[in-house]
C-alpha cells in the first residue's frame, strides 16, 4: 500500500466547511491556496446527483434551483449526530433534501436521494468524503502528484463522535489523515506566521484570540504564542452557529412577508425556497457592505412575484440574539485561560460571518473598542495553517517549520457515571493533549464478575446533563467480594482529540477497550471499507465519464476528416448521388451530436463513428475496387455485422449495409 | 481541583520534570515548558506518557494557587519522610543516585 519510492506524494491541509472547503499545500517553502477547476479558490460544499451523473462542488450548487431534492449540502451539520439530535430535527425543517433515520438503535441519519432512477442512500460521512474527494482532485490537478495524506480541521468545539466521523469520510476518500485539527489553531497559525513575516519571529509572548464564525460553526480559542510554539491555552464554542442561522432567518422573514402579501404559503415548494434562500444569502453578504438592499424573485410561488427591501439595522434585528449567544463562549475562553483581558494582544476574526459589521461591533465593545486584527484572509486562513500543519507531521516543510510546534487542547471534560449518576471527570477540558489519566474502581456487590462503565462528554455534574458516549462492559472479573478488585480505568486522548478508553482488571490483567464512538452511531471498520468500495465505484463512474468524453472527442476529429475526404475527393471519382449520400450522413451525426449527443456514453459515440466508417468505407471500396469484389468483402470484412432472415446484414451500430451500398444487380 | 490528584513524589518532583529550580519565576516556568515540549512532544519524536508528565506539571505549576499547594504538599511529604525514613528529604532523585553514576 505504501508508495512507490520514485512516486512523489503530498500532504494537503483541508478545511472541509459548512457551506464552502479550501485546499491548501506547503510547497517550495511556503503555502498555496489551490483554485478548484473553476478557478475559485474555495469551493462550495455541495453534492449533487443528476438523471446522468453525481456533481462535486460547484457545479453541483449551480443546478441547485433545478434540483433540489437531489442536492446535498451541510453534511457537516449532521456528521457525528444522532438522527433523533433535536439539532438535526431542527435542521431537518429548512433542508430540501431528505433525511431518514438508519432505524437502527444507533440511529444514525442517512440522506436520501435519486440517482439514476434508484433511491440511495447515504451517510454523512460519505457526503463529507466526496467533497474531500473533490478537494484531493483539486490538489492533484495542481500538483501533477497523487495526494495520499491530509490534514483536516474541524471546529475546536466538535465532540468525539463529530471528529471520529470526519476522520473516517478522510478514510473513505482514500486518504489518511494525519491528523485532526481545530480550525481556530490552524488559523492561529496563518496569523503567526504572517505576524512573523512582517516583523521578524516574536520573541516576545503574544496572547491571541481566535474569533471563528464560518457558515455553520463557531469558535473561540486563547492562544499563546512564542517563538515557534503556538500554545492553546483555552477553546470554547457552539458546533452550530453560523451563517446559515443568519440566512435562515432572513428566510423565514421573507417568507412570513410573502405569506402576508399574497394568502399563499410557499414552505412545501422546494423549488421556491431554494430560490429564496440563495437571495437571501446574497442579502446577508452584501449588508456587510452596504445598507439596505432589494430582495427578489420573479415568479416564486404560484405565479406571485416576490420583492421585499431589507435594511441592515432589520437583519441585525433579525439576528441579534445570535450575535449576543456569540460573545458567551468568547468570555468563558477568556475565563479558562486565566488571562485578563488586556492581556490579549490581537483579536484575530476568520471566517465568513466575521464580515458582518455587528458581529465585529459586538465583540470590540466586548474589548474596549480594540481593534480587530483583519490582516488574514477569512476564508482561506484554516486552510492555509492545515497546510502548515501538514508539512510539519509529514517531514515536508522547510526548517522552520519543522521547528514548529501546535499545542492544542480537548474542549470538552470527559468522565465516567459513578454512584448517583454523578459525572467524575478524568480529563478535564483544556487538557492539552495529548493526554491520559488512569483511575481505580471497584465492585459494590459480593462476586460481581462485570462491571459496565457508561462515558460521557460535558461540563455539567450530572452525567444526564451531559452528552452520552458509550457505555462498555468489563467481563469475568475473578470473583471476589466487593470492595475487593482493583479496576484501572484509563482515558487516552490522542492528538486528533479523540478519545480511548481502556478498563483493566488488576488482578486478571483482563482487558477490555472501546472505541468510543462505535457505541453511538460510529462507522465500523466494515462500514467505512463498504463505503471506500463504494467510492471506488464512483471513480470507476467518473472515469466512464472520462471515457465518455474520450469517445466523444474521437467522434468530432473523425467527422472533421469525414469532412474533409468528401471535400478532397473530386467528381470524377465520386458519384453525385454517394456525395450527397456522405453529406447527408455527415449532417444526421452533427445534428445526432447535438441532440442524443448531450447524453450518449461511449458506445453511442463508438457506434456512431463507425456507422460513418461504414459509409465511408463502402464509398471508398466503390470507388477503388470492383462491385463483385467489394460485395464479397463486405461479407466478411465487418466486425459486428449478422445476418438478418431478410438475406441482408446489419451492423451492430444499427446500420442496415443495404442502405449504405447498391446492389450489384 | 486537580491539584488533589496530583500525587506528590519525592522521586521525580514537578520542578525536576521541567529541569527548574523549585524558586523559579512563572517566567522560567513557561519558559522551560515550551522548550521541553519541542523535545518531549509527540510530533518532536517525543514520548507521549512523558509529554503528558510534562503537561500535568505544567498544568499545576503555571497556576498560582495551585502550585501554592503542591508546595505545601510537598513540604509536608519531605517531613514526613525525614522522620519516617531518617532523612531522604532535601534530596532529588538526581543527588541520590548522583554516587552512583561515577
Amino acid at each position: 500500500m505504501s508508495p512507490s519510492p520514485e512516486e512523489k506524494s503530498y500532504a494537503v491541509g483541508i478545511d472541509l466547511g459548512t457551506t464552502y472547503s479550501c485546499v491548501g499545500v506547503y510547497k517550495d517553502g511556503e503555502v498555496q491556496i489551490i483554485a478548484n477547476d473553476q478557478g475559485n479558490r474555495t469551493t462550495l460544499s455541495y453534492v449533487a446527483w443528476t438523471e446522468q451523473e453525481r456533481l462535486l462542488g460547484d457545479a453541483a450548487k449551480n443546478q441547485v434551483a433545478s434540483n433540489p431534492t437531489n442536492t446535498v449540502f451541510d453534511a457537516k451539520r449532521l456528521i457525528g449526530r444522532r438522527f433523533d439530535d433535536p439539532i438535526v430535527q431542527a435542521d431537518l425543517k429548512l433542508w430540501p433534501f431528505k433525511v431518514v433515520s438508519d432505524g437502527s438503535k444507533d440511529d444514525k441519519p442517512l440522506i436520501e436521494v435519486f440517482y439514476q432512477g434508484v433511491e440511495k442512500r447515504f451517510h454523512p460521512e460519505e457526503i463529507s468524503s466526496m467533497i474531500l474527494t473533490k478537494m484531493k482532485q483539486t490538489g492533484e490537478a495542481y500538483l501533477g502528484h497523487r495526494v495520499r495524506e491530509a490534514v483536516i480541521t474541524v471546529p475546536a468545539y466538535f465532540n468525539d463522535a463529530q471528529r471520529q466521523a470526519t476522520k473516517d469520510a478522510g478514510e473513505i476518500a482514500g486518504l489518511r489523515v494525519l491528523r485532526i485539527v481545530n480550525e481556530p489553531t490552524a488559523a492561529a497559525i496563518a496569523y503567526g506566521l504572517d505576524k512573523s513575516d512582517k516583523s521578524g519571529v516574536a520573541e516576545k509572548e503574544t496572547h491571541i484570540l481566535v474569533f471563528d464564525m464560518g457558515g455553520g460553526t463557531f469558535d473561540v480559542s486563547v492562544l499563546a504564542i512564542q517563538d515557534s510554539v503556538f500554545e492553546v491555552k483555552a477553546t470554547a464554542g457552539d458546533p452550530h452557529l453560523g451563517g446559515e442561522d443568519f440566512d435562515n432567518r432572513i428566510l423565514s422573514h421573507c417568507i412570513a412577508d410573502f405569506r402576508r402579501k399574497h394568502q399563499s404559503d410557499p414552505t412545501r415548494n422546494q423549488r421556491a425556497l431554494r430560490r429564496l434562500r440563495t437571495q437571501c444569502e446574497r442579502a446577508k453578504r452584501l449588508l456587510s457592505t452596504q445598507t439596505s438592499v432589494t430582495i427578489e424573485v420573479d415568479s416564486l410561488h404560484e405565479g406571485n412575484d416576490f420583492s421585499i427591501r431589507l435594511s441592515r439595522a432589520k437583519f441585525e434585528e433579525l439576528c441579534i440574539d445570535y450575535f449576543k449567544k456569540a460573545m458567551e463562549p468568547v468570555e468563558q475562553c477568556l475565563k479558562d485561560s486565566n488571562l485578563p483581558q488586556k492581556a490579549i494582544t490581537d483579536i484575530v476574526m476568520v471566517g465568513g460571518s466575521t464580515r458582518i459589521p455587528k458581529v465585529q461591533e459586538l465583540i470590540k465593545a466586548f474589548f474596549n473598542g480594540k481593534e480587530l486584527c483583519k490582516s488574514i484572509n477569512p476564508d482561506e486562513a484554516v486552510a492555509y495553517g492545515a497546510a502548515v500543519q501538514a508539512a510539519i507531521v509529514s517531514g515536508q516543510g522547510s526548517e522552520d517549520v519543522q521547528n514548529m510546534l501546535l499545542l492544542d487542547v480537548a474542549p470538552l471534560s470527559l468522565g465516567i457515571e459513578t454512584a448517583g449518576g454523578m459525572m467524575q471527570v478524568l480529563i478535564e477540558r483544556n487538557s492539552t493533549v495529548p493526554t491520559s489519566k488512569s483511575q481505580d474502581f471497584t465492585t459494590f456487590e459480593d462476586y460481581q464478575d462485570h462491571v459496565d462503565i457508561s462515558v460521557y462528554e460535558g461540563e455539567r455534574a450530572m452525567v444526564k446533563d451531559n452528552n452520552f458516549l458509550g457505555k462498555f462492559t468489563l467481563k469475568d472479573i475473578p470473583k471476589s467480594l466487593r470492595g475487593v478488585p482493583k479496576i484501572q480505568v484509563t482515558f487516552t486522548i490522542d492528538t486528533n482529540g479523540i478519545l480511548q478508553v481502556r478498563a483493566e482488571d488488576a488482578k486478571s490483567q483482563k482487558r477490555s477497550e472501546i472505541q468510543i464512538a462505535n457505541e453511538k452511531g460510529r462507522l465500523t471498520q466494515n462500514d467505512i471499507q463498504k463505503m471506500l468500495q463504494e467510492a471506488e465505484k464512483y471513480k470507476g463512474e467518473d472515469e466512464i465519464s472520462k471515457g465518455d468524453m474520450l469517445a466523444k472527442e474521437e467522434l468530432k476529429v473523425y467527422m472533421q476528416r469525414f469532412e474533409k475526404g468528401i471535400q478532397d475527393l473530386d467528381d470524377t471519382k465520386l458519384q453525385r448521388e454517394d456525395r450527397e449520400r456522405l453529406e447527408g450522413k455527415l449532417a444526421d451525426a452533427y445534428k445526432w451530436l447535438e441532440n442524443d449527443g448531450l447524453k450518449a456514453g461511449k458506445p453511442e459515440f463508438d457506434g456512431k463513428q463507425k456507422e460513418l466508417q461504414a459509409v465511408m468505407n463502402t464509398v471508398m471500396l466503390k470507388i477503388n475496387r470492383s462491385q463483385t469484389e467489394f460485395w464479397d468483402q463486405q461479407v466478411v470484412h465487418h466486425e459486428g455485422e449478422k445476418t438478418i432472415d431478410k438475406g441482408g446484414f446489419i451492423l451492430h451500430c444499427g446500420v442496415d449495409i443495404r442502405d449504405l451500398i447498391e446492389d450489384p444487380q | 481541583m486537580l491539584v488533589d490528584t496530583v500525587e506528590v513524589s519525592l522521586d521525580e518532583t514537578l520542578y525536576e520534570i521541567l529541569d527548574l529550580d523549585e524558586d523559579a519565576s512563572l517566567d522560567d516556568i513557561i519558559r522551560a515548558y515550551r522548550q521541553r515540549a519541542l523535545e518531549e512532544h509527540p510530533d518532536k519524536g517525543g514520548d507521549k506518557d512523558r509529554f503528558d508528565e510534562l503537561n500535568k506539571a505544567y498544568n499545576v505549576l503555571s497556576d498560582q494557587q495551585k502550585r501554592q499547594r503542591y508546595d505545601e504538599k510537598l513540604a509536608k511529604e519531605r517531613e514526613r519522610e525525614e522522620l519516617v525514613e531518617g532523612g531522604r528529604a532535601g534530596y532529588s532523585k538526581q543527588q541520590l543516585q548522583a554516587p552512583l553514576r561515577v
